[in-house]
């Protein structure tokens, strides 16, 4: 698959995950991997990309077990990339629909 | 997708040869970049092992070292070395960005056109995108029509004391053209036309301007406190959401899209 178009579904995947609440790296790697063949050091990239870009900033929190977690958290910046990208694909869903 | 899980397993590492090959091979790429990417893989271990999963397993998680280093350039695209130059130039487009991003927000939430390009021969668009840009003698246009429908075209419409637009093109993965403003005028008839690809088009309506008709794919319209004699919007599948209007005439239609009209007074015919 082409590349450029691969990480655009990824980061919309991860984005869109994040809409519904902070995740940390560990369990929003893991529900996306579920779902599709996707490494979490892949997810990890897609993650540091993000977050770089202004969409998503971390912070630590204590984990019952073991050291603190990194949790993602999605900015306005984000919410609003997330809703313009996703707006996109559904536009490109429906237009590949009639090919299919 | 099935591209990005290559086989892992094949040379079984530790956890700590696994890491410190990474941290090698991520050697030149710019410190920031190299310790996120480690405290996150560390991190992974960490959650993995106690839960009860084996090393090996975490690795098979995490795909192989070769799969990761084959992905950051397609995936991050981040600068490949940290130097001071590249650092200044980051700075500099940032500040650029942001000083971009605030003249146009300042712009549209004040909804005043001041230091706008003034636009009189009304052919094509003119401005650089995210101009506001004037139409002189607006006012004698009373009609406004808006298409767009080959791309993601949002449009809001708001009232002003003159006519004006301001147009951002947007692309994207799934639509990476840039989208091109072009207008006409027929009488009293306005026409702005989005063409090739995803936009933003807000639309500034004086008074004298008494109806509006759109024409949209997958774009939404948004539209506050106007008051029109006449509305007209045919959508596939965008929504319509219409607040504190007074519309003598209101047509809408959307495939799949939703309908929203609030604190409005209308009066179908």
């Amino acid at each position: 698959m082409d590349a450029q178009f691969k990480k655009g579904v990824l980061e919309l995947c991860v984005l869109s995950q994040l809409i519904k609440g902070d995740e940390y790296g560990y369990e929003l790697t893991e529900t996306i991997s579920n779902e599709l063949s996707v490494t979490a050091g892949t997810l990890y990239l897609i993650l540091k990309r993000l977050k770089d870009s202004g969409y998503l900033n971390t912070y630590l929190k204590e984990s019952p077990n073991g050291p603190a977690r990194k949790y993602y958290h999605i900015t306005e910046e984000g919410k609003k990339y997330q809703e313009e990208q996703k707006a996109e694909w559904l536009s490109f869903v429906q237009k590949a629909e009639k090919l299919l | 997708m099935a591209v990005l899980r290559t086989e892992s397993g094949k040379t079984i590492m530790t956890k700590q040869e696994y890491l410190e090959q990474l941290q090698r091979r991520l050697s030149a790429y710019p410190e920031d970049f190299r310790q996120d990417m480690l405290d996150a893989f560390e991190g992974h271990f960490q959650e993995g092992l106690s839960q009860g999963r084996s090393e090996e397993e975490v690795m098979d998680d995490l795909g192989s070292i070769d799969d990761v280093m084959n992905n950051i350039d397609v995936l991050y695209d981040g600068p490949k070395k940290s130097s001071t130059e590249d650092n200044m130039q980051n700075l500099r487009k940032n500040l650029n960005d942001l000083s971009d991003t605030l003249t146009r927000t300042m712009k549209s939430a004040a909804g005043v056109v001041k230091d706008s390009v003034d636009h009189t021969d009304w052919s094509s668009f003119e401005g650089t995108t995210g101009d506001v840009v004037n139409i002189k003698d607006g006012s004698t246009f009373q009609a406004v029509y808006v298409k767009g429908t080959d791309g993601n075209v949002d449009v809001e419409l708001v009232p002003s004391d003159h006519l004006a637009y301001q147009f951002s093109s947007r692309s994207s993965l799934f639509s990476p053209s840039q989208a091109v403003l072009s207008t006409t005028f027929n009488g009293s008839a306005a026409g702005l036309v989005v063409k090739n690809g995803s936009a933003k088009l807000t639309v500034f309506l004086p008074e004298t301007m008494r109806s509006a008709e759109l024409e949209l794919s997958s774009g939404n319209c948004r539209g506050k406190a106007l008051s029109l004699d006449r509305i007209d919007i045919r959508q596939q599948s965008g929504d319509t959401d219409l607040a504190s209007s007074k519309i003598k005439d209101v047509r809408l239609k959307s495939v799949s899209g939703d309908l929203c009209i609030k604190d409005s007074v209308l009066r179908t015919l």
